[in-house]
């Protein structure tokens, strides 16, 4: 035994001396690290019930990591191997998620900072400095400082490496920071700085294409050069590289799903910009043949039953909805649409039992899409114009019912929750139910407290008890309520603006009464 | 049926012991040496430890094994490959003070001195338990060595285990009395292996079933372990730790019975020859 302990002893003396340190460091690291992030995962499966304190709490844990595996100056002292370059991730990744933590908490300003001291740590490797700046970018984005926001898009772009040299790996958001800078741009609504973003983006993708030639790398940028062009309105330029693109690039790189996204886009320029509908129709036929049952051949399918339809093909066109209804059966959106789309073709051409017997399949199948819901709207439509005016209202009230219990059925955030409740408002202001409106949209507000949708809805619900109603005093609770809840924000201010327009009428209407009476 | 009277009577003694469990101190020392070696696995990343613990684990699991969680998925293994060291090298000695307190609590007029002898008897004790560790280690390693990458699944996956499984419980079988005979009988290694076939040639179902019965009763650690990989995933991965070492503390208990039902078997053999 003496014998035992005597040699664990000298294989510990020894083998401290040639270890490697860093193999600790670096289990702790993404001990700690993946601690947090599980407790993240966990209060992500249920953010309606998770509180802000939480979430402050994780940011604030996140935040301790990254000052803990940050290595800050000691990068530069230390002899760079993969575990201490892994350490320096971890370090940085904890730093960003707190960071966006803070942007999600309205802390914008420390999140903001949090990310610059990142950005600016000594000797950081370029690919983690850029994922600082992009929650700088994203910072000044949430914080409404949009000059700022797009000269760090610029800086994104053009400071920091698009590529991974070694793999040819796209870092996205830098890549796609051109094309976000000219959106930005495009929303500050000045011309010519949206055509000076436009040529600034397109001479980024340019050097792209230029250091990686046929590669993937090319590609997309050649993809998003395409892309500004038809933004710019050149869609005869995009449509020549577009085809370039088809007619350069090895499938190894083109993969036919891309290629007939590629074709996809042609085929729509040529239709919808040159009216050349034969050209269209044979790169929109070459879209659905490169990559059957994808998007962009359903996609195409769309576009083919269009063209049909602009040709008087009615029969070529329902055809054509009707493939996209059985190709993408699973696809929840694209087989009601087409559906739907079907219906309305055949009802612009005066084939009403057609268009019937389509949209009740419609409602039969996919009675919870938005497409499924639009349903009951054609039908009262078709009553409404034939004057059958009880037969409208029967049928807003069937579907009221069946919205009213969709919407007991699903859960406040869910899509189908919001798209039941606002087509519930919507026939209830159409059988002009004014009190019923406002009362749906009271309690959509209620299901989501919080949320910009419920300071609108409440808003509305406002306008709707003061101008329908008649019941100025119930409209000016709620908007109170809306100042109440939505402090400090536009809805609040627009809150204000109303109560002070229903004062200035109550009034006006008191004012102009009064002789009157007299 | 005399092997399975044998066997019952044998294993029924383990559990009765229970109740007076002065053999049991030996083993709870083996248990907290097993939990210690947990607590270092589990902490290997700690400066002095890494250095040592570090090229152990990465030697017999590959380099992912070093990282967060994956260590966890692979404890069990882990801390099998250790306990058959452990057991080797600490485990014997320990054994050996457990049989002669059980054959002490089972024929009173047995020798006293179970630490003292046990410690004289050390090397035949470790020399007798040697082929069996060879062997478990083999076991241990040889699906990797056949199957090499190749993943298996199903039935031959189920195959493999159970076949480990059993040629263990054949292995410790076949030698089980030769601590006994070390011990009580002061033969030494080669003998008392001789004297082990001879009590597993007479008594081979006897043998097998006093090994395996508390073998079996890991089964549901066994079942855990399986998915050791989901909990990593779906729960915190130290759970792992806890469930080894609820496993630990079991191995106490069972190992218990073995030595007890283990040193009756031999006795009562002893007296009918």
């Amino acid at each position: 035994v003496r014998g035992l302990l005597g040699a664990v002893a000298a294989a510990l003396v020894v083998g401290a001396g040639c270890g490697d340190p860093d193999v600790g460091a670096l289990y702790r690291a993404e001990r700690d690290f993946q601690k947090v992030q599980r407790e993240a995962r966990r209060l992500s499966m249920q953010p309606d019930l998770t509180t802000p304190e939480e979430m402050l709490g994780l940011a604030v844990r996140f935040e301790a990591i990254g000052r803990r595996y940050l290595p800050g100056d000691g990068v530069a002292t230390h002899p760079p191997n993969e575990r201490r370059r892994r350490i320096e991730e971890l370090g940085v990744a904890a730093s960003l998620f707190a960071a966006r933590y803070y942007l999600q908490l309205d802390e914008g300003e420390r999140g903001r900072t949090l990310a610059e001291s990142v950005r600016s740590a000594t000797a950081l490797r370029p690919e983690l400095a850029m994922r600082a700046q992009a929650v700088v970018v994203d910072a000044l984005l949430a914080a409404g400082e949009h000059e700022e926001a797009l000269d760090q898009l610029w800086s994104l772009a053009e400071d920091y490496p698009l590529v991974d040299g070694r793999t040819g790996e796209l870092h996205t958001r830098a890549f796609n920071a051109p094309i976000e800078a000219v959106r930005l741009a495009r929303a500050g609504g000045d011309s010519a700085a949206v055509q000076a973003s436009v040529d600034r983006a397109l001479a980024v993708y340019v050097g792209v294409r230029a250091a990686w030639r046929d590669a993937m790398p090319a590609l997309s940028a050649d993809l998003h050069r395409a892309a500004l062009l038809q933004s710019r309105g050149q869609w005869r330029q995009a449509v020549e590289l577009s085809e370039a693109i088809l007619a350069s690039y090895p499938d190894s790189v083109l993969r036919p799903e891309v290629a007939s996204r590629v074709e996809l886009s042609v085929g729509r320029l040529l239709f919808h910009h040159d009216g050349d509908g034969s050209a269209a129709e044979r790169h929109l036929l070459r879209a659905r043949e490169l990559a059957p049952g994808t998007d962009p051949a359903h996609d195409a399918a769309f576009e083919l039953a269009d063209l049909a339809t602009r040709q008087g093909n009615i029969d070529e066109a329902v055809a054509r909805y009707r493939l996209v209804v059985k190709e993408a059966a699973d696809d929840g959106v694209r087989a009601p649409v087409a559906m739907f789309r079907a219906a309305e073709t055949l009802q612009a051409a005066d084939r009403w039992e057609e268009a019937l017997s389509e949209l009740r399949t419609l409602r039969a199948t996919y009675p919870r899409s938005a497409a499924g819901m639009e349903v009951p709207f054609i039908l009262a439509r078709h009553h409404r114009e034939s004057g059958e005016p009880e037969l409208e209202a029967n049928v807003l009230r069937r579907a009221e019912e069946e919205l009213e219990d969709l919407i007991a059925a699903t859960t406040p955030g869910h899509p189908e929750h919001a798209l039941a409740y606002r087509n519930l408002i919507r026939s209830r202001t159409l059988r002009q139910d004014w009190a019923g409106a406002v009362a749906s949209l009271v309690a959509f507000a209620e299901a989501m407290p919080g949320r910009p949708e419920a300071a609108q809805a409440l808003l509305d619900a406002a306008g709707l008890s003061r101008e329908q109603v008649g019941d100025s005093e119930q409209a000016d609770v709620l908007l109170r309520r809306v100042e109440a809840q939505f402090p400090e924000s536009m809805f609040a201010e627009t809150a204000r603006r109303m109560r002070g327009e229903n004062a200035a009428t109550e009034r006006d209407a008191r004012a102009g009464g009064a002789p009157g009476e007299r | 049926v005399r092997q399975l009277n044998l066997a019952v009577a044998a294993i029924a003694h383990g559990v009765s012991m229970l109740a007076r469990p002065l053999p049991i101190v030996p083993l709870a020392v083996y248990m907290l040496i097993q939990s210690l070696v947990l607590f270092l696995v589990v902490n290997f990343h700690l400066p002095g430890l890494v250095d040592v613990l570090a090229p152990a684990i990465r030697g017999l699991f590959g380099e992912a094994a070093l990282h967060y969680p994956a260590l966890f998925v692979v404890l069990p293994d882990l801390l099998g490959v250790s306990n058959i060291v452990v057991g080797a090298l600490i485990g014997v000695y320990l054994w050996g003070v457990a049989v002669r307190l059980a054959a002490r609590a089972l024929a009173p007029d047995a020798a006293q001195d179970a630490w003292g002898a046990s410690r004289r008897r050390y090397g035949q004790l470790f020399l007798a338990q040697l082929p069996v560790v060879a062997i478990a280690l083999l076991l241990y390693f040889l699906p990797q060595a056949v199957f090499g990458g190749t993943e298996l699944r199903g039935n031959a996956l189920r195959a493999v285990r159970y076949g480990i499984l059993g040629s263990g419980v054949a292995v410790e079988a076949v030698f089980l009395m030769a601590p006994m005979a070390v011990v009580l009988e002061g033969r030494n290694a080669r003998r008392a292996i001789g004297r082990s076939f001879a009590f597993f040639r007479s008594n081979p179902v006897a043998a097998l079933l006093v090994v395996g019965v508390p073998t079996l009763l890991h089964f549901p650690w066994m079942y855990v372990y399986r998915r050791s990989h989901s909990i990593v995933e779906r729960f915190a991965p130290e759970t792992v730790a806890i469930v080894v070492w609820t496993e630990i503390l079991f191995y106490m208990v069972t190992n218990f019975i073995l030595v007890v039902a283990a040193t009756r078997a031999f006795l009562v053999a002893e007296e009918a020859a």
